[in-house]
């Protein structure tokens, strides 16, 4: 009964996350390439966020707040390819098929995603003044990279919002992302003080070269003081988890489809009767 | 001597059920079949496997055509979504910030 079970343990998890990792660091051009995608989206972001913090009544600024919204979203909207480019790529096995591959996004996978991330996107925000729900939807808009892939559309195109939601719902329930969330939620953390270490090294070591009057600018500038460099900060520290986050999700996912398919069992059976095809070999040989 | 356009089948078998005899020819693959294999269609007679065959490319015609619509409703569902969400994004947004002013 325990083989039929098709819910994560921890250790599965854990295994997941050792490969989403390992993935991450074999991948690693396909890691440029998302954050060359992802990186206009966050800096719009950033900008949105810089342009509210300055402004005394946002109310009364509300075309002005739409127009950097709108351009945000269509930032963000590169930024969606540029996930599933990296979830194909992590995809692929080492040496197989044409480099170029994860770049040919099917459009109904592309559709799917941005049906499902719209749909997130309009929740957060919808929800937003509820201050508690938000953080809770924010993994699952990373899951709506992964889900297409878990649930492919029926019949070419016709998904809507069920093909997504199911895929984003069969990694929910075996507990995967309850265990996942948590770690990388530490591992934000510890992304940003390493990136807020490594400016304070860079102004270090620029203080040895260059006079202490030219740098009293900057002092002021890379400190938790200025909003601008707490808010680079952030966007940095996610640009930097994002690839990981996304290969060890898609690891996950692949799990608790294996699990649910009985992939895992074929892969099992298969491997024990090659185990049995070289014993039997091996006693053959005289 | 069988009068023109009238077909005669006598002597010749179905092809798919040969100890049955001939009933009709379908216009599909131009073969004799018998009473239970024929059926016509707009007027014209098919035998079984023909029909399953026009069948089959009727319904992927028509569900091709249900596909194209489905993406279409997406990618307006998508757009209406989008705007809707900088208009609500920017609100909400607004709404916060003027909490902490």
């Amino acid at each position: 009964m325990e083989l039929l079970d098709g819910r994560l343990r921890l250790r599965d998890v854990v295994d997941a996350m050792d490969e989403g990792l390992r993935t991450t660091c074999r991948r690693w051009s396909w890691v440029g390439v998302l954050l060359l995608l992802a990186m206009p989206g966050r800096l719009a972001l950033a900008h949105l966020l810089l342009a509210l913090w300055r402004l005394n009544d946002p109310r009364a600024h509300g075309d002005a707040l739409t127009l950097l919204t709108s351009e945000w979203l269509g930032l963000w909207l590169i930024g969606l390819y540029g996930r599933q480019v990296f979830v194909r790529a992590c995809r692929v096995a080492d040496g197989h098929g044409r480099w170029w591959e994860p770049l040919a996004v099917p459009p109904p996978l592309l559709l799917a995603h941005l049906v499902g991330a719209t749909a997130i996107a309009f929740l957060f925000f919808a929800l937003l003044w509820t201050v508690v729900i938000p953080p809770f939807l924010l993994p699952l808009a990373a899951l709506t990279a992964i889900a297409p892939g878990i649930t492919p559309p029926a019949h070419g195109g016709i998904a809507l919002l069920t093909g997504p939601l199911r895929g984003i719902a069969r990694i929910l329930s075996p507990n995967g992302l309850l265990l996942v969330a948590p770690a990388f939620a530490v591992a934000l953390g510890l992304a940003l003080i390493n990136l807020h270490l490594v400016t304070q090294l860079g102004m270090w070591l620029a203080q040895l070269a260059v006079p202490p009057a030219v740098l009293a600018n900057w002092d002021l500038l890379l400190s938790f003081d200025s909003p601008t460099y707490v808010t680079l900060l952030l966007a940095g520290a996610s640009l930097a988890v994002e690839p990981f986050w996304l290969a060890v999700l898609n690891a996950v996912g692949g799990k608790v489809r294996s699990r649910s398919t009985g992939e895992d069992l074929s892969a099992w059976f298969a491997a024990l009767r090659m185990e049995q095809q070289t014993a039997q070999r091996a006693e053959a040989q005289p | 001597m069988p009068a023109i356009g009238t077909p005669s089948f006598a002597g010749r078998l179905c092809v798919h059920h040969p100890q049955r005899a001939g009933h009709a020819t379908c216009m599909a693959c131009r073969e004799v079949v018998c009473q239970d294999c024929a059926t016509t269609w707009d007027g014209i007679n098919f035998c079984r496997p023909c029909l399953a065959v026009k069948q089959q490319a009727a319904d992927a015609s028509s569900g091709a055509w249900i596909e194209r619509f489905a993406v279409v409703i997406q990618l307006a569902a998508c757009l209406a979504g989008l705007a809707a969400t900088a208009r609500i994004a920017a609100w909400s947004l607004a709404l916060i910030r003027s909490w902490s002013v």
